[in-house]
């Protein structure tokens, strides 16, 4: 007890002797390594603590600038255009740049962008919600080399030049940008030769679509459509997937679906999707984030034909936050009774349920479960209420 | 498959001997293995013994044991983990915090490096005044008042 004490004690001491500056000793490049754990406004004050980190700050490959509101717009626009002067560090690794709403454009964010492009940026995220009119973006960004992963969100207009060459954006994600014409995106996409992931999100009011690989589905627009055939992992947030057209297509390489329901029909989605996608060796609806229930009662309409999916390669099926209204568990049953070579299945029940709701609800899972025979994992997870 | 032993040697000549799976979370020392298969004892010519002893208690807290299962951990020994990582950072001080970065560098243990830098970003400068992080971590102005006051006007646009 008292050695502890007295170990204790002598820590103390040692840690009030040790007044010794150590990190302005460490090598440039582990400084910078931390000064890239902390948000630019603090690292750019740095610049003033001593003279060993006068220009240090300059040397930090990352510049992110985000600003929800516009209290001190003009101040917040200096801060953003002297930073990026200044800056010095001959490879930019990342920049970002997020502005809200009520922010007013007066600063030259394609002159920022350009001049990120000539320093070899890897990642771009440029978000504006402001109210005024979309920027377009320099070209030299179309044709950048070292972007591996872009994200471009609102008000920027996708201007396109036909020399668009990305050889190597892996990842892509276009949030209610606006296309300068139909073009535009496809020409994008063909530019980039090696993306693993492009999530776009449109602002087709019926529909909200985001979709992984090679390419894209953005509205009920046939041209997208057409293009998204290709896809081998698709996301969705559909609001009403009645707005969908897709006869004639069969998404022929799609592996991955992930269906976040959202309204009214989202059910409906579920047998669409199955019925066109004959690879289809996951699905998974995530209610977690958002699930809004629609006036509209929901309804499962048992399609007349099991999808070959099911049959044939649907291996994980996962659930979270199953909430298990009575047209949920239609669908469960459905997908349980059909899965012919299923493995494994994750379902998470919605944590308002109290502890006998989970019972009773656990209890009628696992009677539907019981007459899948392939199954090699079934999890449950529970959540706590935090 | 047998357990092998390792022997590291810090620059003040203090010998430690680890399990093998325990050491090879350094991706520096397999290659002085390899460049000293003769000697079996790795010396650490920029490590002092204190800091070794630390480096090895996180290597060991962190040892991912092949155990039958050959998942990966539950999550609530990730969070055990994530607890004992904190702690482990609270008791040292500064002297040893840096010279631990300094180790987990040479070391080459991305996991204990990222932790260090963690740390000192996150309780020595984040959200902190200039004249706190000075403080934190004593650093001597060795701009004069009148020096630091005109850098602070010509750069009036980086300070709220």
């Amino acid at each position: 007890m008292s050695s502890t004490a007295d170990a204790e004690r002598c820590q103390r001491i040692e840690k009030v002797v040790d007044s010794r500056d150590r990190i302005s000793a460490l090598p440039n490049d582990l400084l910078i390594q931390i000064l890239l754990l902390v948000s630019t406004e603090d690292v750019v004050s740095t610049m003033v603590l001593s003279k060993r980190w006068r220009f240090l700050w300059t040397m930090v490959p990352k510049l992110e600038y985000k600003y929800t509101y516009a209290d001190e717009c003009e101040k917040v626009w200096k801060f953003l255009e002297k930073s990026l002067e200044l800056h010095k560090a001959p490879l930019l690794e990342t920049l970002c740049i997020q502005l809200g709403q009520n922010f007013t454009n007066n600063g030259d964010v394609r002159k920022w962008v350009a001049n990120a492009v000539d320093r070899l940026m890897r990642k771009l995220n440029l978000e504006l919600l402001w109210t005024a009119e979309p920027i377009s973006l320099p070209k030299s960004l179309y044709t950048s080399k070292t972007l591996v992963k872009l994200t471009l969100s609102n008000k920027i207009l996708m201007d396109v030049p036909s020399s668009v060459c990305l050889p190597s954006v892996k990842i892509l994600r276009l949030l209610f940008v606006v296309y300068k014409d139909e073009d535009s995106l496809v020409r994008l996409l063909s530019g980039c030769s090696v993306l693993a992931r492009s999530d776009t999100l449109s602002r087709w009011p019926t529909f909200f679509a985001m979709i992984s690989h090679v390419s894209v589905l953005c509205g009920a627009h046939d041209k997208f459509l057409k293009s998204s055939i290709l896809v081998t992992t698709l996301s969705l947030i559909s609001k009403d997937p009645k707005a969908l057209d897709f006869s004639g297509n069969t998404f022929s390489r799609l592996q991955r679906f992930i269906l976040h329901p959202f309204g009214d029909f989202w059910l409906d989605l579920i047998p669409l999707i199955l019925n066109k996608s004959p690879k289809l060796q996951i699905l998974r609806i995530n209610s977690e984030k958002g699930y809004q229930p629609g006036n509209v009662p929901l309804s499962w309409i048992q399609p007349s034909l099991v999808p070959r999916c099911l049959s044939s390669n649907l291996e994980f099926f996962g659930w979270n936050d199953y909430s298990g209204s009575e047209e949920e568990k239609q669908l469960m049953r459905y997908i349980l009774a059909n899965f012919k070579c299923l493995k494994e299945v994750t379902i998470t029940l919605v944590s308002t349920f109290n502890l006998d709701q989970k019972e009773t609800m656990v209890k009628e899972l696992k009677l539907c479960l019981e007459r899948v025979s392939t199954l090699s994992q079934l999890t449950w997870e529970n959540k706590m209420v935090p | 498959m047998s357990k092998k032993n390792i022997v590291l040697k810090s620059s003040n000549g203090i010998i430690f001997e680890v399990e093998e799976a325990v050491a090879l979370q350094s991706e520096t020392i397999p290659y002085m293995i390899e460049d000293d298969c003769a000697n079996d004892t790795i010396p650490l010519a920029n490590v002092t013994g204190d800091i070794l002893a630390l480096v090895i208690e996180y290597c060991k807290k962190h040892v991912v044991v092949a155990d039958g299962d050959g998942g990966g951990s539950s999550s609530s020994s990730q969070e055990d983990l994530k607890n004992w990582d904190a702690q482990f950072m609270n008791d040292l001080d500064q002297s040893k915090i840096f010279n631990l970065l300094l180790a987990a560098d040479f070391l080459n243990i991305k996991t204990l490096f990222d932790l260090t830098c963690q740390f000192v970003a996150d309780t020595m400068i984040k959200g902190k005044s200039v004249e706190e992080v000075r403080r934190t971590l004593n650093i001597e102005k060795d701009y004069t008042s009148e020096e630091e006051a005109k850098a602070r006007q010509e750069n009036e646009w980086a300070f709220k």
